[in-house]
């Protein structure tokens, strides 16, 4: 795609000549394509590019829009799988064995695809590609293990179903799928079919973390996962994750395994109450002392709102009162490691193992 | 803290304020009472935001001006027809109608946009004390009135009376002056 960026008058130009001109419409050999003349700007140019832009929109309206091509196949950009596959691991940072990132970026069906391909043209079927079946489950193994240890040492009190359901959320096929195609994973891709779903996406993605914890181990590995994964709840309200049905009995069940005198929903302060728009609060006392109070359009409607502070206070896991998730710095780095001599195997203590 | 949408309910609530304007100066019921119902008093403010709050004010019967206004303050109206202009005395216009004297006053201290008549509808003057039930039932807040009641002298207690300082001492035979 060329001189997509030019700015100059000639701007026009450049829109059309990177993609639809030439093989498309007008069978015109490629033309060349120089820097924006400042000077020279020839009579006809203008009319011209605008009557080829017209005739792009035509065809367009006519026919729809051209249908999407995955990367490698885009006019003017030279594409080599091979070093494509070596600067995708470059540009992370990491250094990964060549042969298992191939195998990642290979979908299965590719595979069987290409064993179809060589039975049909009665060639030896003895095929060694490897696919990322294998790779994907170790990926979301390691992945899903490092995000709760992260989870569970950052919110100590917060109960395991939360943990579990926020590492649901990162991990689920629009988060990982939003993170793979902003890395470039989804441009090396070996599926049958484009564009590619986002679970293939998603799984690819995991089997890239795989071939990266089969080379270099799982610090990098770890690393990689709370750059990519945890900057996700950056400004995401964690409690939003979890689906709680039923906010009171938690909050009595909790209250009563703190050992605490259980809850009492009171109604603080309200007004316009025979207006439509009445507003209630209420506030949850536990042994007279408040826990979580929160507004509403009617009285019930506060109460659950109120009750879902009140559990939000208590798992320190309000979004107002606890610091933001200490993913760089000292504290961070000292985190990491913890993490990773946790999932090494070494630590056998209650408070960090986090059950499914 | 709640869901955003909770929060945006508790922001954005209207709050029902509640005066006696019970021997207070109408012109200084009005300068408290104004910027409550534009919504000056929230840090949510914005003039195109309808962000004000209600006021109920109740004894509007029993205001009190200062000084001869009664007498000497006249209300003009022309209704745009010929002959159509009256000049009336601010008591005659408080026999006619008790709420008047207030309402002219808060609304001439409103801003002169098209939301003052938005404004006014959040306001309600009652003559005496009954308030109607819904309005009653919106009430939450009471504006402090500006003016400090002074107390009648039937209301002091004789020790009270005995035990005021005194200018001078009244001289007890008359016919030694």
């Amino acid at each position: 795609m060329a001189a997509i960026t030019c700015t100059c008058v000639n701007g026009v130009r450049s829109l059309i000549l990177g993609r639809y001109i030439g093989r498309t419409i007008l069978r015109t050999p490629k033309p060349v394509i120089t820097d924006c003349p400042v000077r020279n700007l020839k009579r006809w140019e203008r009319p011209y590019m605008l009557y080829l832009e017209k005739q792009r929109k035509k065809h367009e309206r006519k026919f729809g829009p051209p249908p999407p091509k995955p990367r490698s196949e885009h006019s003017d950009l030279p594409w080599n799988y091979d070093s494509e596959l070596y600067a995708f691991a470059r540009r992370l940072g990491e250094e990964i064995n060549e042969e298992t990132l191939r195998a990642a970026f290979t979908h299965p069906s590719f595979v069987a695809g290409e064993i179809e391909k060589r039975k049909e043209l009665e060639l030896d079927v003895e095929l060694d590609m490897q696919d990322n079946e294998e790779l994907s489950h170790i990926g979301i193994e390691f992945i899903s293990e490092y995000i709760k240890s992260y989870l569970r040492h950052v919110y100590p009190n917060f109960p395991d179903d939360g943990i579990n359901a926020t590492k649901d959320h990162l991990t689920s096929v629009e988060v990982s799928s939003h993170i793979a195609s902003h890395l470039g994973v989804a441009d090396l891709i070996k599926y049958p079919v484009f564009p590619f779903p986002e679970d293939v996406v998603q799984k690819t993605f995991f089997a890239v973390v795989g071939a990266l914890l089969q080379s270099q181990g799982p610090d990098r590995t770890g690393l990689f996962v709370r750059d990519f994964f945890l900057p996700q709840l950056m400004g995401k309200d964690i409690n939003d994750c979890w689906e709680l049905l039923d906010p009171m009995g938690l909050l009595v069940e909790t209250l009563q395994q703190q050992g605490k005198e259980p809850p009492q929903p009171r109604l603080i302060r309200q007004t316009g109450s025979s207006t439509l728009v009445a507003m209630y609060i209420v506030g949850i006392y536990s042994d007279k002392q408040l826990i979580g109070s929160a507004p509403g359009s009617s009285i019930l409607e506060a109460e659950d709102q109120a009750t879902r502070v009140a559990l939000k206070n208590i798992f320190g896991t309000n979004p107002e009162k606890s610091p933001p998730l200490p993913i760089d710095g000292p504290i961070g780095q000292y985190l990491h490691a913890s993490i990773v001599k946790q999932l090494k195997g070494g630590d056998n203590s209650e408070r960090v193992a986090v059950s499914d | 803290m709640a869901s955003r949408a909770a929060q945006q309910w508790g922001t954005f609530a209207r709050v029902w304020y509640l005066l006696d304007a019970n021997q207070q100066p109408p012109g200084r019921i009005a300068a408290m009472v104004s910027p409550i119902l534009q919504g000056k008093h929230k840090p949510i403010y914005h003039p195109l935001s309808d962000v004000g709050d209600h006021v109920v004010i109740i004894n509007t019967r029993k205001i009190a001006f200062s000084g001869e206004k009664w007498d000497r303050k006249i209300y003009y109206h022309h209704t745009g027809y010929p002959r159509g202009f009256s000049a009336t005395k601010a008591k005659d216009v408080h026999l006619i109608d008790p709420t008047k004297i207030v309402h002219k006053a808060i609304y001439g201290m409103l801003p002169k946009t098209l939301t003052r008549r938005t404004m006014m509808q959040r306001l309600h003057l009652i003559p005496g004390q009954t308030i109607p039930e819904d309005i009653k039932a919106n009430i939450v807040e009471q504006i402090v009135a500006p003016r400090e009641i002074p107390k009648p002298l039937d209301q002091y207690t004789e020790e009270e009376l005995e035990n005021f300082p005194k200018l001078w001492h009244p001289v007890e035979d008359p016919d030694l002056r």
